[in-house]
């Protein structure tokens, strides 16, 4: 199963790869991906969707060489992933923001940042740039463990972009966020899918994936269900919605009569809802700031991506 | 490098924020200035520098000891098990990187401090002990503190001296300059501890001429090391071959020690120079224990990370015990035996003998994995003003450093290659 026409460039492939658990004494413990193969093509957002426990985060951790596949193989933009080379390419935000508590958010985005081996000048130029964009500019001095769950995550989102990957992978990337931090997370997510980054991220929040991702692929005890398109995979093709503006009722029940004669089923109508989504975040934009400043991350709805962020990437290939 | 760097700096952080090195610079700074206050010496002017050298000494070198070997584990099994190290292992730098990173961030702090302490030692030793408030003692004290010396060693010698005989050693000795101020030091040992304080005896010192030196009577203490300071040399003497002499006018034999027998100690050079050399050999140590802490963090899970550093550190502690069940080949010390009294041989079952084999083996390879610290231990021979010469510190640097210190690193990086980082 392939994302994409089978001439388009492949940033992550994964080739009949199982992953089994071993205990103390070497023997098989837990099967937590069964032999599972897809192709992640360059410039989409590719979904790992799945329950807890279905092998989300275990093929997550092999796409970054953390874990070694039990059997078959992985490529990450060519390379074996736990090549030092592919790691310099790639951003990577875990599912536990596990970052150092006594380092200042600038402190550690600039550690990170020298890692990478960022000059003086790139480091902060970049560094200003995210906390901007994550809306943590005003605690650029305060340390790590004095933040919030929400607070940590867009911090962690940060340093997985400090090095403009080619590569995005996240493990559940808006658990842990605030509708305005998922909206955020999710607009600069596709604002670098546009720019031909990769994304890959994993979820069992399906609105989220729904809402960003261009293929998904669904996991269910380590097997590989389902693959595909979102648009294709969530289409209903044998039905089809007609949206008007408001009428009145005896224009309503003529357009109904009509179908009915025109159709011969019973059409059925309804108003359509905003999603809570839109409403939350116009309530939050309507409400006034409290006098004594903000002490989370500044929420404001549209933040433009980072200007590093910002320039568009040919999808590459080695 | 730059990664490299970035972990030295990140983890001079982490120990810096941790309150890590604040507790250890007070445990140093009560060590190094308060320790002397409740020290107790024999009374006289050298024996106290020397029991404040070689107590401070110790003490500083414990703590540190136990600093290193403890951040180890929780610099790298501790941020494992935080997951800290699988944030950075995602990053374009590896494994190796990392460890050598934190290894030369502890380098830098053991380091440091070693040096801060030092300084601090120095003035306080310079304060307590200076001319103005020793008074007549300043000169003794000079002469056997702060002037370091160099061992010459006899050629030849007698290992024990029967009564009323003569024991004769000789020495190979480099030219000697006018006003060169010698000393002998020498340890033997006699049944008259049993009865007496002291033995008589009576020194004779030649050039290689035959022209006499040195003679002197003297009464010493059996068992205890003996430094007998020979007055300066009012012409300077050629290099060539000195005799020693010893008349042993006692009823008893007096038995050499085999380790210091008898040597002549040269001067070759001042006390804060040899402190400088002392202090880098305490430091290749203190490397030596931060790969080992880091090693156990690799290894093991952090609480075994941690209890095994925690036995290293009392292996170091009892080394002298194990050194000498290896060196004698007995587990037990025989029971001491008193004149007339009747010593039983016990014939020992071949089930017994059996087990004493296996803990002697045991023994000799717990010894070989701390004699290393025991050859290159620098409180000792800074204590007895022993020069530490630079070939000293060249085969520690490589015995310690290079070759434990590598042989660690490298078990390290194949613990890590085997694991997985989930």
């Amino acid at each position: 199963m392939t994302s994409g026409s089978g001439m388009a460039a492949c940033c992550v492939r994964f080739d009949k790869v199982e992953k089994t658990f071993r205990d103390f004494w070497g023997r098989p413990h837990v099967r937590a991906v069964r032999g599972i193969s897809f192709t992640v093509q360059a410039g989409t957002i590719f979904g790992l969707l799945g329950p807890n426990g279905s092998g989300k985060s275990t093929a997550m951790k092999m796409m970054l060489g953390l874990l070694r596949p039990t059997a078959g193989q992985i490529a990450i933009l060519g390379q074996p992933p736990d090549s030092v080379a592919v790691k310099a390419r790639v951003g990577y935000m875990p599912e536990e923001s596990a970052l150092y508590p006594f380092l200042t958010a600038e402190e550690l985005l600039n550690l990170f940042g020298q890692i990478f081996g960022l000059s003086s000048d790139e480091r902060h130029e970049r560094v200003d740039q995210l906390l901007e964009m994550m809306g943590l500019h005003h605690a650029r001095r305060r340390r790590v463990g004095e933040f919030s769950k929400g607070m940590m995550r867009r911090l962690c989102l940060a340093q997985a972009l400090i090095n403009d990957p080619e590569l995005l992978l996240l493990d559940e990337p808006t658990a842990g966020l605030d509708p305005v931090g998922c909206r955020q997370v999710k607009d600069i997510l596709v604002a670098l899918a546009q720019r031909g980054r990769t994304v890959v991220l994993s979820s069992h929040l399906l609105a989220d994936v729904e809402d960003v991702c261009d293929w998904i692929a669904i996991l269910y005890h380590g097997v590989l269900c389902a693959e595909g398109r979102v648009n294709e995979l969530l289409e209903e093709r044998e039905q089809i919605r007609v949206c008007l503006p408001a009428l009145d009722p005896s224009q309503r029940e003529a357009v109904l009569n009509w179908l009915r004669q025109q159709t011969g089923v019973e059409p059925v109508w309804d108003h359509p809802r905003k999603d809570l989504e839109t409403v939350f975040l116009e309530t939050i934009r309507k409400a006034p700031l409290p006098s004594d400043g903000a002490s989370g991350a500044a929420v404001e709805e549209r933040r433009p991506v980072a200007p590093f962020l910002s320039r568009p990437r040919e999808p590459l290939l080695p | 490098m730059r990664p490299v760097l970035a972990i030295v700096r990140l983890t001079l952080w982490t120990l810096l924020r941790s309150r890590f090195l604040a507790v250890t610079l007070l445990l140093l700074f009560g060590v190094t200035v308060l320790l002397p206050f409740v020290l107790q010496d024999d009374g006289t002017a050298v024996g106290r520098a020397r029991v404040w050298i070689q107590y401070q000494f110790h003490s500083v070198l414990l703590i540190l000891s136990i600093a290193m070997l403890v951040a180890g584990p929780g610099l790298v099994a501790g941020e494992r098990e935080r997951r800290y190290l699988q944030q950075m292992l995602v990053k374009p730098v590896s494994f190796p990187a990392i460890w050598l990173g934190k290894w030369l961030a502890l380098a830098i702090v053991s380091g440091g401090t070693l040096s801060v302490v030092g300084v601090l030692f120095l003035a306080v030793m310079r304060l307590s002990f200076s001319t103005d408030r020793l008074g007549p003692h300043a000169a003794d004290v000079n002469d056997r503190v702060w002037t370091v010396r160099r061992a010459i060693r006899p050629e030849r010698g007698s290992q024990w001296v029967s009564p009323n005989e003569e024991g004769e050693w000789c020495f190979s000795m480099p030219a000697v300059p006018t006003g060169h101020p010698l000393l002998l030091r020498t340890r033997f040992f006699s049944a008259a501890v049993l009865t007496r304080w002291t033995v008589p005896g009576e020194w004779d010192i030649r050039s290689p001429d035959g022209t006499l030196l040195f003679r002197q009577r003297t009464d010493l203490r059996p068992g205890a090391i003996q430094e007998i300071a020979l007055p300066p040399l009012d012409r300077p003497v050629p290099a060539g071959r000195w005799t020693v002499r010893y008349r042993n006018p006692d009823a008893d034999t007096l038995l050499f020690d085999e380790e210091i027998g008898l040597t002549l100690w040269s001067p070759a050079g001042g006390f804060a120079a040899n402190l400088v050399r002392a202090g880098l050999l305490a430091w290749f140590r203190l490397l030596l224990l931060a790969a080992a802490g880091l090693a156990m963090g690799s290894l093991f899970s952090p609480p075994v990370a941690v209890f095994m550093a925690s036995f290293l550190l009392a292996l170091i502690g009892f080394s002298g015990q194990i050194g000498w069940v290896v060196k004698t080949g007995q587990l037990v010390e025989p029971p001491h035996t008193h004149g007339d009294e009747p010593v039983h041989v016990h014939r020992p079952s071949p089930a017994r003998i059996r087990v004493e084999r296996i803990l002697l083996g045991m023994y000799r390879l717990l010894y070989r994995a701390v004699s290393v610290l025991h050859d290159y231990d620098p409180v000792e021979r800074t204590a007895e003003s022993t020069r530490i010469e630079v070939g000293n510190l060249t085969r520690g640097w490589w015995q310690m450093v290079l070759l434990r210190g590598g042989v660690l690193a490298g078990l390290s990086v194949i613990a890590a290659a085997c694991r997985e980082w989930g």
